[in-house]
């Protein structure tokens, strides 16, 4: 009977394995597009006349796809970290002879990835600064005649922010633009700090440091600050992080009541001179008294009339 | 017999667990608190194993004499954040068939969008047109909508009449523009044709996964629009942030 039973859990296991291996991962829906690329991200510091390679791998997930890449420029679009690209054919054509990979269409079946090979070579006589691009991998549309339709082209990208330099060394500079929080709150409102920081510099840095948040006659509480890319020019709302998640600035706990005094410090890629910048913020129980207040009210109110 | 069924079974179910772990092509550094899939990242690279590599891969130090003879100094991946996710965006069907279109009746389908940004720390999806809705075989096209009153590229308006013509789209789900505010708030995807700019669909500047949303594409024509198949190319570029 136990080695009935034995078998019998031997042979499920077995079935449900192979349900599980096989039949799942190769679940890909009819017309699904889904690419997969890394790294997202390339940060390069590259004398002019040098070169560097990346490599880009592309995956495909979906169904079988013909991929070509490509490489625009791109300008910050806003303060969150989002890149425009620049997809004008004088932008394009102004570094081309930057980077060298193969433009021809590339066949990637279900589960098929691919390397792309990216040298680049800033020309000898480019100027230093910061350039910014961002490497696409497009998918190919046919073209389905013969009904009414939109047809939806996937592109996916990767940021690959360059600065030249010839020794390694751009000038960096940051200030705080905002550091904020309400001077005022109620003690159930919950206390979010808004850090904007600017880049004065010649080249993109990361802010490394964090929020120290002193309650007067209490605990202290730290928040890290995000290591975000600040690019040349602009400025850049900066998250914290916690357990390798990117969350909001937000002092933790759900009631709050006292003085507390934020102090932010940072520096230009975790060296040099700390930028600090203190802030104070009142909380306190409106919500509470004014409760009490009308029960208060009420109960005078009720005791009037009964009398 | 059953003793030898059941020692296959278990070889056989061995086989295919240890067949399907074998990994190809990409690097792996990993510490107990961090694993990075890296692909080789340069001709000099290798894979570093040192156990002083944290975070993401960094290759021509920053020492001063290094940075002069490599030339160059690079970091690859995001810093601090789980770089084991990669980047992937995902559209469920990049058909997106009306059949035929009778004057007065909106034609709707829809089509959902899916970002993995684990690794990446935030993200955006930008849309737009090649052209507007045409006819291949003439310049008739079926115009962007201008919703029931007025709607733009970055602005959405409610399009519920039949008697206002147009293609238009609307965006429901996570991380979708707050201008969508319910399924009758359409937008005209931006026209390149006519040099505007790809606007931004879905974003987030947090870390996600499995981020989803769901495009409905509509299209309603009027009775004198030219008989014929109508198509566009809606494309949609998803970009980590940076």
């Amino acid at each position: 009977m136990i080695r009935h039973k034995l078998q019998t859990g031997i042979i499920c296991i077995f079935v449900s394995l192979l349900v599980y291996l096989l039949a799942i991962p190769n679940a890909v829906r009819a017309q699904e597009v889904s690419l997969s690329i890394s790294p997202p991200l390339t940060e390069l510091t590259i004398q002019p006349g040098r070169s560097f390679s990346q490599v880009f791998t592309v995956k495909n997930n979906g169904v079988p796809v013909t991929v070509v890449a490509k490489i625009f420029p791109f300008v910050p679009f806003d303060r969150q970290g989002h890149a425009e690209l620049i997809e004008d054919a004088n932008s394009i054509n102004a570094f081309t002879g930057w980077f060298f990979f193969d433009p021809n269409p590339t066949s990637l079946g279900t589960t098929a990835s691919h390397d792309f090979y990216v040298k680049i070579t800033p020309p000898a006589g480019a100027e230093e600064r910061d350039y910014y691009f961002t490497f696409i991998a497009e998918v190919q549309n046919d073209n389905n005649l013969g009904i009414n339709n939109s047809k939806a082209q996937s592109r996916i990208g990767a940021n690959l922010l360059v600065s030249v330099s010839k020794d390694g060394t751009p000038g960096k500079k940051a200030s705080i633009i905002t550091f904020a929080a309400p001077k005022i709150i109620d003690s159930f409102s919950g206390l979010t700090y808004k850090v904007l920081i600017g880049n004065l510099g010649s080249s993109f840095f990361k802010p490394v440091g964090k929020i120290t948040i002193d309650q007067i006659l209490g605990s202290t509480t730290t928040l890290n600050l995000a290591p975000l890319n600040v690019l040349v020019g602009g400025s850049r709302e900066i998250s914290c992080i916690q357990e390798e998640e990117l969350t909001p600035c937000k002092m933790p706990g759900k009631f709050l009541i006292g003085i507390f005094r934020a102090n932010l410090s940072f520096t230009v890629d975790g060296s040099g001179e700390s930028i600090e910048k203190q802030i104070y913020t009142i909380a306190f129980p409106f919500s509470i008294v004014l409760g009490l207040v009308t029960i208060l009210i009420i109960y005078r109110i009720i005791r009037k009339l009964a009398s | 017999m059953q003793k030898r069924l059941l020692t296959i079974s278990v070889l056989c179910a061995l086989c295919i667990v240890l067949s399907t772990g074998v990994v190809h092509a990409q690097g792996v550094i990993q510490s107990p608190n961090y694993i990075i899939q890296m692909p080789n990242l340069n001709s000099g690279a290798g894979i570093p194993s040192s156990s002083n590599y944290k975070v993401g891969t960094t290759i021509g130090q920053t020492g001063p004499g290094l940075y002069s003879s490599s030339g160059y100094r690079v970091k690859s991946g995001f810093q601090y954040i789980y770089s084991i996710i990669p980047f992937s965006f995902t559209i469920s069907s990049v058909s997106i068939n009306f059949g035929s279109l009778i004057p007065q009746t909106p034609a709707t389908s829809t089509n959902t969008l899916t970002v993995a940004s684990g690794g990446a720390g935030g993200y955006q999806v930008k849309a737009s047109e090649n052209t507007p809705l045409k006819l291949s075989s003439s310049a008739s096209t079926i115009p962007n909508t201008n919703c029931d009153s007025s709607c733009t590229n970055t602005t959405a308006g409610v399009w519920n009449s039949t008697s206002r013509y147009g293609f238009g789209f609307n965006m429901s789900g996570m991380d979708v523009p707050a201008d969508f505010v319910d399924l009758t708030y359409f937008r005209p995807f931006a026209d390149r044709s006519n040099s505007e700019s790809p606007q931004i669909v879905m974003s987030s500047i947090y870390v996600g996964r499995g981020r989803q949303s769901t495009v409905t594409y509509k299209v309603n024509i009027s009775g004198v629009q030219p008989a014929g198949l109508y198509n566009n190319i809606i494309t949609f570029t998803a970009i980590p942030s940076y």
